[in-house]
C-alpha cells in the first residue's frame, strides 16, 4: 500500500518537525600576550600609526611633514593644527590680512588634546573676515619654522577655500581642498604649498604614537610638548584604564566595570615619569589601558619601557592582549 | 477570562439554508464544473444571493481553487488576485493593499465578524489557515454601511466550512515544502439530525530560511554562528477550533470557540567582534474568539444574531544571549518588551422582513462593538471604545433595474462619525450586466492613533484624541458579460473605479512641539484604475487571466498620477477524472516609490517580478485520498529593489523587498473518510 507508506512519511516528517536547540559555538580564545616597541626615535621625530587588531604599524611619518588638517566630513568644518610640532595660532589683529603683524602682540592658543569637539583654535563662521597667524613650530632641531597668515574663504559640504601667505606677504596663495578620501583629516603642507597624505584611512587604525601640546592649567606654560599616545577618537575608539589589577588578572568578564572614554588623549603621555633625581623616564606600570575598538573587540596595554637596548628614549615598549 | 464573556450567544444562518431561499439561476448540467454551483455570495448581502445576481461586484475564491492544497494561509492565495497587492514583512507579516489603498482600510471578516489584532494597520493574514475555508469572498470598494469601520477600500470575508455529508466525517492533511514548511490539520465531524460537532486541530511550522542554507529534510541543531540570522523568520502556528451546529427548520445556531497561538522567532545576527551574543527577538500572538450566532425565522421576519468575543494578544520579549553557553537574559529595556492586547465585544442583530410578493426587499441591523486596547505604550495602560450603529439597506428591483440604496448611522464615544450612505445598482441590458456604485467608506482613529504613547530616548510619539476619521468616496463601474456555448462558458468583467479619501491620518512632527511625533488628519489619498477579467470554463479547463492598471495620487509626495501594471493568470485543468493539473501566475509590475534623501524627493522603479506556482493534484478511492505535489516560486524570485516600507516613503537606503524565499517544492497528502 504504497500510499498509506507516502502518507505515513508526510505525516510524520511534517509532525515531528520543531524548533530545534542551536549547538553553542566556541567561544574566542584570549589573544596571545604580544611585546611591541614603536620606534619615535631620540628626537621624538616620527608619528606612528597603529592597529591594534593585527598588531602591526600601519604607517609612520616624519612630525614636520604637514601642518594643517581639515576635517573630512560633509557636514563638519573643522581645521586642526599638526600639535606634535607645538603649532599654534592667533587672531589677526588687524581687519586686513594685508596689514603688518607685530608678533609679540597676539594671543596664542592651542587646539585641545581630548578631540575637535572640545575646541579647535581656528574656527569658521560663515560671515567671518577674520584671518590667523600660524605659527608652524619647532623644527626636528628645536629651529622655529616660520609663521604664516592664514584665513578660510568659504567651506562647502565637499571643499574648503583657504588662503594664506607669509608675514610678509609674499607667498599669497589661494587653494580650494576637496573633501575627498576616507582619511579622518586631510593634511596639508606649507612647505609643499600642497595637500600631503597623512592618516591613513579612518578604520585602518587605532592608535598614533607622537608628541603632541598638552594644556595644562598652570598659567606661565599653558600648554606644553609632550610624548605619548592618542588615539582614533573619531573612529570611536574608546579608552579605560586599571590601576589596580595586575595585566594578567584582567579578562573580558570585568569589562563592564570599567568606563570608556572616547577622549583624543586617554592615553596620552603619564604612562611614564620623568625622574628628575637620576634624569631618566620611568614606567608607571601599574597602569593598564583597556581599548575597544571599532569593531567592539577589547584589548589591554601596558607600557614596560621608553628606551631602546642601546639607552635611546623615544622607543616605547608595550606589551598588549586581546582580551 | 474567556469564561468572563460566556453569556455569548447567537444565531446562525448561513448554512444550506431553507429559510432564506437562494436565489440560483437554474443550475447548468455536468459540462461545466463544480466552481459554477458554489458561487453564493453572503457578504454584504440581504440574502445569500447567486454571484451574477449580486448587487455587488464580489469576487469568489472557491473549493475549486482551495482544495488543490497549493496554498496553506489566506495570505498565500490573496497574492494572487487582482487588484490586491501583498506585502511581506519579517516580523509584522503580511499586509495588504486594495486598489492601492493600504491594508488599514481594508476589513477582514471570518464569518461576518471582524479579525482584530492590527499590527501597523494590518491583519497578518497569514494566520487565517485555509484548511477549513469553504470560500473566500472578495469585495473590492466601500462596505461601510454593513460593516462599519475599515471597510473602506475593500472586505474580505473568510467564509469557514459548515456543511458536511456524512455522519462522521474524519480529515487529515499533511503538507511538506522544501524550504522547510510542516503543516498538518486534522478534523473531526460528527452530524446528527439537528446537531453538528466538529473538532479542528491544526499546526503550521516553519523553520526559516535565509538564502545561504543549506537543504534538510527535517530541521537540524545547528551552531549558534551567523547563519543563525533568517531572512524568513521562523514560525510556528498552531490553530484549534471547536462548533456545534443546532439545525432546525426555523431555528438555527452555531456556537464555536477558536484558539489561535503563533510564535515568531527572530534570532539575532551575533554581535561583534566576537560573534558569542546576540538579541533574540521573540513575538508571541495570542487569538481567542467566542461567539455564537442564531438565526430564526419569526413573524415572517427573518432574524440573525450574532454575539461574539474575540480577544488578541500580543507579546514580545527581547533576549540578550550567550551563544557560547546559549544562556539568555531577558532585556530589562521596556522598548524590548512589550505586551499589547485588544478584546473586541459585537453584538449584531439583522432583520430582514420575507415578502415573497413585493419587489422590495429590506433589511435593518443594529451593531454593537465594545474594544477594549491595553498596553503599556497605550496612554494610561488601558482604552476603551464604544460603538452604536444603526443600518439599513433596501432591494428595489424594477424590470431590469436593481437598486440598492443603504445607510448607517454610527454614534461612538470616542469621536465624531459621519452618516455612510450608499447606492448600488445593477442593470441588466442585452446580455451584460452593469453594476454601478457609488459608497463612504470610513475608517475610525484606532485606539492606538487616539491614545498611542511611547517615550524612550530614541522615540517621542503620541496619539491624538481629536482625531476625526478618515473619509472615501468611491465609484465603481462593473461590466459583466457572460456568454454559454455548448462546452463553453465566457465570463467577460470590465472594471473601473474611483477612490478618494480625505482626512487620512498620518503620523507627522507635532505642531505644538516639533521634537515630538504626532497623529493629524493631515492626508488626501486618490487611487483609480481599470481591471479587465477573462475567464473560459468547460468541463476540463478553467482558465482565468486578468489585468489590472491602478494609480495613486496622494498629498505628499504623488503629486501626479503614479500607475502600476499588474497581471494574473490561473489554469486548472482536469486531466482524467482523478488529476488535474493547476498554474498560478502572477505579474507585478513597476511602481514608483519615493526616498527622502537630504531633504530631496527622490524617485524611482521598483522592479517588476513574476510567480508561478504549479501543481499536479490526484485523487484516489473516490477523493478520499488526495496526493499533491507542485513547485512554488518557479522563476526563483527572492528579492526586488525596492522600498520594504508599505508607506512608500522611507529616508533610508533600504531599499531591497523581499519577496520570496525563492523556488521550493511541496507535497502533501490528505485523507478524508
Amino acid at each position: 500500500m504504497n500510499h498509506l507508506k507516502y502518507f505515513s512519511f508526510i505525516f510524520i516528517i511534517s509532525f515531528i518537525s520543531c524548533e530545534k536547540e542551536e549547538i553553542p559555538i566556541n567561544p574566542h580564545l584570549a589573544g596571545e600576550v604580544i611585546i611591541q616597541q614603536v620606534e619615535l626615535e631620540k628626537d621624538y621625530k616620527n608619528q606612528v600609526f597603529y592597529k591594534l587588531s593585527n598588531n602591526s604599524i600601519v604607517s609612520e611619518n616624519i612630525k614636520t611633514e604637514w601642518d594643517l588638517g581639515f576635517i573630512n566630513h560633509n557636514n563638519d568644518d573643522y581645521i586642526i593644527l599638526n600639535s606634535s610640532t607645538f603649532m599654534q595660532a592667533a587672531n589677526g589683529p588687524t581687519d586686513s590680512f594685508e596689514n603688518v603683524i607685530d608678533i609679540n602682540s597676539l594671543q596664542w592658543g592651542w587646539d585641545n588634546p581630548r578631540g575637535i569637539d572640545f575646541g579647535t583654535v581656528i574656527s569658521y563662521e560663515l560671515d567671518n573676515s577674520n584671518f590667523y597667524i600660524i605659527d608652524r613650530g619647532y623644527s626636528l632641531n628645536g629651529n622655529n619654522r616660520g609663521y604664516k597668515k592664514f584665513m578660510i574663504t568659504e567651506v562647502t559640504d565637499y571643499y574648503y577655500m583657504i588662503r594664506y601667505s607669509n608675514l610678509d606677504n609674499s607667498g599669497d596663495t589661494v587653494i580650494q581642498i576637496n573633501k575627498e578620501n576616507e582619511t579622518n583629516f586631510i593634511t596639508y603642507s606649507f612647505d609643499e604649498d600642497e595637500k600631503i597624505l597623512i592618516f591613513p584611512e579612518k578604520g585602518d587604525w587605532d592608535l598614533v604614537f607622537t608628541q603632541y601640546t598638552n594644556l595644562f592649567s598652570d598659567t606661565t606654560a599653558p600648554a606644553y610638548l609632550v610624548t605619548g599616545v592618542l588615539t582614533n577618537y573619531y573612529n570611536n575608539i574608546t579608552v579605560s584604564f586599571d590601576t589596580i589589577n595586575d595585566f594578567e588578572q584582567i579578562n573580558l568578564s570585568m569589562i563592564d566595570n570599567y568606563n570608556f572614554s572616547n577622549n583624543q588623549d586617554q592615553i596620552g603621555y603619564s604612562w611614564k615619569l620623568y625622574d628628575l633625581q637620576n634624569n631618566l623616564y620611568v614606567i608607571n606600570n601599574h597602569i593598564t589601558y583597556l581599548i575597544k575598538d571599532s569593531e567592539g573587540r577589547y584589548f589591554k596595554l601596558q607600557f614596560i619601557d621608553f628606551y631602546n637596548d642601546i639607552g635611546d628614549k623615544g622607543y616605547p615598549k608595550f606589551k598588549i592582549q586581546e582580551l | 477570562m474567556i469564561n468572563k464573556v460566556l453569556f455569548l450567544f447567537i444565531i446562525f444562518f448561513l448554512i444550506n439554508n431553507k429559510l432564506f431561499s437562494q436565489k440560483k439561476d437554474s443550475l447548468e448540467t455536468q459540462y461545466f464544473m463544480e466552481t459554477n454551483l458554489e458561487e453564493v455570495v453572503i457578504t454584504g448581502q440581504i440574502t445569500n444571493t447567486n454571484l451574477d445576481s449580486s448587487v455587488y461586484k464580489v469576487k469568489i475564491i472557491g473549493q475549486s481553487i482551495l482544495e488543490k492544497d497549493v496554498f496553506q494561509t489566506v495570505a498565500d492565495v490573496i497574492n494572487f488576485e487582482t487588484n490586491l497587492n501583498l506585502k511581506q514583512d519579517n516580523i509584522l507579516g503580511s499586509g495588504l493593499e486594495i486598489q492601492g489603498i493600504s491594508g488599514q482600510n481594508v476589513k477582514i471578516l471570518i464569518d461576518d465578524v471582524p479579525v482584530i489584532g492590527r499590527l501597523n494597520g494590518n491583519i497578518d493574514l497569514s494566520q487565517i489557515l485555509l484548511h477549513n475555508v469553504y470560500q473566500i469572498e472578495i469585495v473590492e470598494g466601500p462596505l461601510s454601511v454593513n460593516y462599519g469601520t475599515d471597510a473602506l477600500a475593500g472586505t474580505i470575508n473568510i467564509i469557514t466550512k459548515k456543511n458536511y455529508n456524512n455522519k462522521v466525517n474524519f480529515g487529515v492533511n499533511n503538507y511538506y515544502e522544501s524550504v522547510g514548511r510542516y503543516n498538518n490539520s486534522f478534523d473531526l465531524v460528527y452530524k446528527s439530525i439537528h446537531h453538528q460537532f466538529s473538532f479542528e486541530l491544526a499546526r503550521h511550522f516553519f523553520d526559516g530560511w535565509s538564502p545561504n542554507d543549506d537543504f534538510t529534510l527535517l530541521p537540524q541543531n545547528t551552531l549558534a554562528d551567523t547563519n543563525r540570522y533568517k531572512l524568513w523568520n521562523p514560525k510556528e502556528k498552531i490553530f484549534g477550533k471547536f462548533q456545534h451546529i443546532f439545525n432546525r427548520e426555523k431555528f438555527n445556531s452555531r456556537t464555536y470557540y477558536s484558539d489561535f497561538y503563533e510564535k515568531v522567532t527572530n534570532k539575532g545576527f551575533p554581535r561583534l567582534p566576537y560573534y558569542e551574543t546576540a538579541f533574540d527577538d521573540y513575538y508571541y500572538t495570542y487569538r481567542k474568539n467566542v461567539g455564537t450566532e442564531i438565526a430564526s425565522a419569526i413573524n415572517q421576519c427573518n432574524i440573525r444574531l450574532i454575539l461574539t468575543n474575540n480577544n488578541f494578544r500580543r507579546i514580545k520579549n527581547t533576549y540578550y544571549k550567550d551563544l557560547t553557553n546559549l544562556n539568555q537574559v531577558l532585556v530589562s529595556d521596556i522598548s524590548a518588551n512589550d505586551t499589547s492586547s485588544y478584546n473586541m465585544i459585537m453584538s449584531k442583530i439583522t432583520i430582514t422582513p420575507i415578502d415573497k410578493s413585493s419587489s422590495i426587499d429590506y433589511q435593518i441591523g443594529f451593531h454593537y462593538n465594545n474594544q477594549i486596547a491595553k498596553g503599556q505604550r497605550i496612554l494610561n495602560n488601558q482604552e476603551v471604545q464604544n460603538d452604536y450603529a444603526l443600518y439599513s439597506n433596501i432591494e428595489y428591483k424594477t424590470g431590469n433595474l436593481l437598486i440598492r440604496p443603504g445607510v448607517r448611522f454610527i454614534y461612538n464615544d470616542k469621536y465624531k462619525t459621519p452618516i455612510i450612505p450608499s447606492i448600488n445598482t445593477l442593470y441588466n441590458f442585452s446580455g451584460l450586466k452593469y453594476r454601478f456604485s457609488y459608497a463612504k467608506g470610513f475608517r475610525s482613529p484606532t485606539l492606538k492613533e487616539l491614545f498611542f504613547t511611547f517615550n524612550d530616548i530614541n522615540h517621542d510619539i503620541v496619539g491624538n484624541a481629536e482625531l476625526s476619521p478618515e473619509n472615501s468616496n468611491n465609484y465603481q463601474l462593473n461590466i459583466f458579460f457572460k456568454k454559454k456555448l455548448e462546452v463553453y462558458q465566457f465570463d467577460l468583467e470590465l472594471n473601473s473605479f474611483y477612490n478618494s479619501i480625505i482626512n487620512k491620518i498620518d503620523l507627522i512632527p507635532s505642531l505644538d512641539n516639533p521634537n515630538q511625533y504626532k497623529y493629524y488628519n493631515i492626508n488626501e489619498l486618490e487611487t483609480m484604475g481599470l481591471s479587465s477579467n477573462i475567464k473560459v470554463t468547460n468541463n476540463i479547463v478553467i482558465i482565468n487571466v486578468s489585468y489590472s492598471r491602478i494609480g495613486i495620487r496622494d498629498f505628499d509626495y504623488h503629486s501626479k498620477y503614479d500607475f502600476s501594471n499588474n497581471f494574473r493568470a490561473s489554469l486548472l485543468y482536469s486531466i482524467n477524472d482523478y488529476t488535474s493539473f493547476n498554474t498560478f501566475y502572477r505579474f507585478t509590475g513597476s511602481e514608483k516609490k519615493y526616498i527622502l534623501e537630504d531633504n530631496n524627493l527622490n524617485q524611482f522603479n521598483t522592479d517588476s517580478y513574476n510567480l508561478l506556482d504549479c501543481s499536479l493534484n490526484m485523487n484516489f478511492l473516490n477523493k478520499k485520498i488526495t496526493f499533491n505535489i507542485g513547485v512554488k516560486n518557479i522563476f526563483d524570485v527572492e528579492k526586488i529593489n525596492s522600498i520594504s516600507n508599505p508607506s512608500g516613503v522611507h529616508t533610508s537606503n533600504n531599499t531591497i523587498a523581499n519577496i520570496s524565499y525563492g523556488r521550493s517544492y511541496f507535497t502533501g497528502f490528505n485523507i478524508k473518510l
